[in-house]
């Protein structure tokens, strides 16, 4: 039981201290590619290589191998670099919200993310994000995880 | 390729272009491993947070070709609009520029041959009468040393040229000396990918047109090719009316001047969206022309001439012109110059450029006015790489020049536990860096502390993401900020100490050499620590006073303790002590906090278990001092000892005082039967259970008035006993019955054992009943040795007589064992000889006094099947005994121990 986590005072809430625990949530992401055959029929084969506009779906599963409920879980994936994320692909179970950051993942925010422009004139105006935009994506879990239960979350990346 | 013939269109209507490296959109290099890993955060049931990562999955993108040659035409056999167009006169060297790209993500070599659409083409031209050379400077003409490709329409090769990277082809060719005006050619150029047969680019079809009239020719220089920002770019433009007729103007209106007008839309800063600014004064000739400006806003649509142009220059200008006083005669040259100065921050890359021209020919059926178009012109705007660390939200701390002395300092962390410092970096440079995040040399910290990079959550650890060996932010704009949370890690070993440095060092990825310095700095490290006190009753405290409890020997005392993580970290402290030999200590946790040792407590320890940070285990140290301790004050002193730091330990010194004591402890009391005249030995221990050595005075009281002789070990009779502090003598006594003593007669001898100095005395009482004749009984225990509460003993007293006549009335007594409860219906008759007829049991409750209780389980408050109340069990026999009769299996009972 050795997971006493102790903050100590915040400097200006830049610096902070934690102690260093044990983990129960372990993680896991893969990478596959998805293959449309000319029907429309989707197939998978493990992205290990990719050529540029080829579509990479990534899906990651939370799994709690300890022997309590943990709850609170938010995962958050970076959109890598060389991809950039396919709009409305982010899948997540019920109970989880899905949300996007446009800022390397200081704010995360609901689909479509607002961001500011300048436009031709110079005037500031607020408009949709594209999906190239979205530096990370974050997934909210409501409820919480019973041990030996398992999530999953997904979302593909077009390579760029 | 639908997007490059808009823009080939858009080339033949506006005289000058800018060619965005964006034209094309930049794919990922081929090899580049495309990295994912997620990160999660969590609470556990305490509220505790937790993060975890995931492992890393890595893509490699693999090469894909690709291939543009511009300007495209139209599309049509022979095309509508032609890639390039120009006028010609018999015998001229045609020179026509085109721009070759890779827009596949890998290295790659192209075919290139020249391509004459014969069905078109009335001139007198073969295949072979084309070459097609590499314009490395660009100028739009083949120097001397600029290699051909394809010569006499062989296919040749091009490359290898990196993704992204473009190179100029200039198609050229002769035109006949016998060609007639009117007669044309339709020329094109066709590439294929070395990586990939399948990538071709083709036609781009340029229309030669044969003249009797002015044929004006555009070539475009820029000098330097390569430029910094602060750099000036100089562009000439220049050419010569090669035909035989004089080149007419055109009329100017917005100036009110006519003349041949040399242009150019100034090129475009892809990072400002500006024009770059004009330095200096543009030039022209022939003399007497005008240097015209193309104020901001300004629309360009339509013929360059009906554009409004000025005469005064101004800020934003984006087009510059000369326009020469009336016509260019045939054979003349003409030219116009200008600069523009590379702003701070320009988007490296390269910056395309081409003028045109604009004239009236002396041929009424042709549409007016007539638009040459330059070759292109490129310059290659160059990466500046400066980055900028400092402490969160101000890259810029530090003095200048190096910017490297900036410090963010904590004053205080504990061993075994993380400080996070926010360092924020910003791109200076003008191109996207994935500026490299390094832990420096000059780093003071210990080896044996680690130090990570996260991205600002503060969870995801940087990745390498080009590739170069270093984590790095990933591709950062210039300009751009962007925070970086470096986690020092500082082991549970770390003593006190201080100041320690992270010196972390931002470095360009463009350029390695481009630098700069941070250090996140901890004053002091506070180590594990521990306080071990006496109890206080408050929590994180303890009370340090030495405690001096008193003790007698053969008893414990309680040391009620409190145990402080005066540490950062959850933290587990081993327990030990220091007390004299032979004595023993046993921790136990005080799970309530009282300071008192209650039952529920009574596991030992020895470790606290873990105790958060700042907060303390309640503990008690329960002393046992042995017997025959000597009077005196011991120390007793107790430690713990950090399990983080086992350097980190405390101790506080208590005290026992073990007073003077007198004791003497006689045992035990017996039991036991004798005939008369016969004798009956009872075995006893004395025991100086006091700390004074004495001599113990042995003596007796007998309710008969018989005699008592005491024995020792070997024995010897003696009437006393000498014993050090805890020592014990082993001794008999032994009573010898008168004859004549009465069968059923109780006797009760007191005994007693009393200090010659200390007067301590204790008595053990042997009762012996006076049984008839030669019986003998002997006792045994089941089972035998020393046993734990609770316990089932099995007595049974087998008899037998040992005399010469047969024994009659004869009734076993037994008593039943202080501390032990009797268990109901346990008492059994044995198997007797046969001529016993029948055994009686029967109880006493009263010691023997009366003989009429009945046993009921739970009697007494004794547990269920046993009853406390039975004091003895007595067998009555019916019938005799005969000489030399035994019992097969003898009476006895079974009790419990309490």
């Amino acid at each position: 039981m050795n997971r006493a986590v102790f903050v100590s005072a915040l400097i200006a809430g830049l610096i902070t201290s934690l102690a260093i625990a044990d983990n129960p949530v372990t993680g896991s992401i893969e990478a596959v590619k998805v293959v449309v055959a000319k029907g429309g029929e989707e197939t998978f084969v493990p992205a290990n290589e990719a050529r540029p506009q080829d579509v990479i779906e990534y899906r990651l599963k939370y799994a709690n191998r300890g022997e309590e409920v943990v709850s609170n879980l938010a995962i958050t994936d970076p959109v890598p670099a060389g991809a950039r994320y396919v709009a409305k692909t982010a899948r997540a179970p019920k109970s989880t919200t899905v949300k996007f950051s446009v800022d390397g993942a200081k704010t995360f925010h609901n689909w479509p993310v607002r961001v500011k422009q300048t436009d031709a004139n110079g005037k500031e105006v607020w408009v949709d994000a594209t999906p190239d935009m979205i530096t990370h994506i974050r997934w909210t879990v409501s409820g919480s995880l019973a041990p030996k239960d398992e999530i999953a979350f997904s979302y593909r990346a077009e390579v760029e | 390729m639908k997007h490059t013939r808009i823009l080939a269109l858009v080339f033949l209507v506006v005289a000058a272009l800018m060619l965005a490296s964006s034209a094309f959109a930049q794919t990922t290099p081929a090899g580049t491993q495309i990295r994912n890993r997620a990160s999660a955060t969590y609470q556990d049931l305490s509220g505790n947070t937790f993060t975890t990562v995931s492992n890393e999955v890595i893509t490699v993108v693999l090469p894909v070709y690709g291939i543009s040659i511009l300007p495209d035409d139209s599309g049509e056999t022979p095309p509508v609009t032609p890639a390039l167009s120009q006028n010609a006169i018999g015998g001229q060297t045609m020179y026509y520029s085109y721009t070759l790209t890779n827009t596949g993500n890998d290295t790659d070599s192209y075919s290139i041959v020249p391509l004459v659409d014969a069905a078109n083409t009335t001139m007198t031209l073969a295949l072979a009468n084309v070459s097609v050379y590499h314009d490395v400077n660009s100028n739009g003409v083949v120097d001397g040393g600029e290699p051909a490709i394809s010569v006499g329409g062989a296919p040749g090769v091009l490359g290898p040229l990196a993704a992204n990277a473009s190179a100029s082809l200039i198609v050229t060719y002769a035109v006949p000396g016998t060609a007639a005006a009117g007669e044309v050619a339709y020329v094109g150029v066709q590439g294929t990918s070395a990586g990939d047969a399948g990538q071709i680019d083709t036609r781009n079809y340029h229309r030669t047109t044969v003249v009797s009239d002015a044929v004006m020719t555009a070539l475009l220089n820029a000098a330097p090719a390569f430029v910094v920002e602060g750099d000036q770019i100089t562009y000439s433009f220049s050419g010569t009316n090669a035909g035989t007729s004089t080149a007419n103007g055109v009329n100017v209106a917005s100036v009110g001047l006519t003349g041949v007008l040399m242009y150019d839309i100034i090129p475009i800063n892809p990072g400002s969206g500006n024009p770059l600014p004009i330095f200096g004064a543009p030039s022209g000739f022939p003399a007497g022309g005008t240097v015209l400006y193309l104020p901001n806003g300004s629309s360009t649509a339509g013929s360059p001439e009906t554009w409004n142009w000025s005469t005064t220059a101004a800020a934003g200008d984006i087009a510059v012109a000369f326009v020469t006083n009336g016509g260019i005669l045939s054979g003349q040259a003409y030219g116009f110059s200008y600069q523009v100065t590379v702003p701070v921050g320009m988007t490296p890359g390269v910056l395309n450029n081409t003028a045109a021209l604009a004239y009236v020919d002396n041929n009424v059926t042709t549409s007016d006015p007539t638009i040459v178009v330059s070759n292109n012109a490129p310059v290659t705007v160059g990466t500046l790489a400066d980055v900028l660390i400092g402490p969160a939200g101000n890259p810029g701390a530090g003095t200048p020049p190096n910017f490297d002395d900036d410090v963010q300092s904590v004053a205080t962390a504990f061993a075994n536990t993380s400080v996070n410092f926010t360092n924020t970096i910003r791109n200076d440079g003008n191109a996207n860096d994935a500026i490299n995040v390094v832990l420096d040399g000059a780093s003071t910290i210990p080896g044996s502390w680690t130090v990570v990079f996260y991205q600002s959550d503060g969870v995801t650890p940087l990745a390498d993401t080009d590739f170069d060996g270093l984590a790095d932010v990933g591709p950062l704009a210039p300009g751009a900020s962007i925070d970086v949370v470096v986690r020092v890690i500082i082991p549970g070993s770390q003593g006190a100490g201080g100041p320690f440095d992270a010196v972390v060092r931002a470095q360009s990825a463009n350029d390695n050499a481009e630098t700069n310095l941070t250090t996140d700095r901890i004053l002091q490290v506070l180590p594990a620590s521990v306080d071990i006190g006496n109890y206080d009753g408050v929590s994180g405290t303890t009370n340090s006073t030495p405690v001096n409890l008193n003790a007698n020997p053969s008893t414990s005392v309680d040391f009620a303790l409190d145990v402080v993580n005066g540490g950062g970290s959850s933290d587990n402290f081993t327990l030990s002590s220091a007390i004299p030999a032979g004595w023993t200590v046993t921790f136990y946790f005080d799970a309530n906090g009282n300071g008192v040792l209650d039952p529920a407590e009574l596991s030992p320890i020895t470790q606290t278990g873990p105790v958060a940070a700042g907060s303390e285990a309640n503990v008690i140290a329960r002393v046992d001092v042995p017997l025959g301790t000597l009077p005196a004050v011991y120390p007793t002193s107790f430690t713990a000892t950090s399990a983080v730091n086992a350097t980190q330990t405390d101790t506080i010194a208590n005290t026992v005082t073990v007073s003077a004591l007198a004791s003497v402890d006689f045992f035990p009391d017996n039991v036991g039967n004798a005939t008369a005249g016969g004798t009956v030995t009872y075995a006893h221990t004395v025991t100086n259970t006091g700390n004074i050595a004495d001599t113990f005075d042995l003596a007796y009281a007998s309710s008969q008035g018989w005699t008592y002789v005491f024995f020792d070990a070997l024995s010897a009779p003696i009437t006393s006993v000498t014993l050090a502090p805890g020592a014990s003598a082993n001794i008999t006594v032994r009573l010898t019955v008168p004859a004549g003593a009465v069968i059923g007669t109780v006797e009760v001898g007191v005994l007693s054992a009393t200090g010659q100095v200390t007067l301590a005395t204790d008595n053990a009482t042997d009762i012996t009943t006076i049984v008839a004749g030669n019986l003998t009984l002997n006792k045994s225990v089941s089972p035998v040795g020393d046993q734990v509460p609770g316990t089932d003993l099995s007595y049974t007293v087998d008899y037998q007589n040992l005399g010469s006549d047969d024994l009659t009335a004869i009734v076993i007594y037994d008593a039943v064992p202080a501390w032990t409860q009797y268990q109901v219906g346990s008492a059994v008759t044995g198997t007797a000889p046969a001529s016993i007829t029948s055994i009686t049991i029967e109880y006493s409750d009263d010691n023997g006094a009366t003989w009429a209780y009945a046993p009921v389980s739970g009697g007494g408050g004794a547990p269920a099947g046993y009853d406390a109340n039975v004091t003895n069990v007595r067998w009555v026999f019916a019938g005799n005994l005969l000489a030399g009769g035994v019992s097969t299996t003898g009476v006895g009972f079974t009790v419990r121990i309490q």
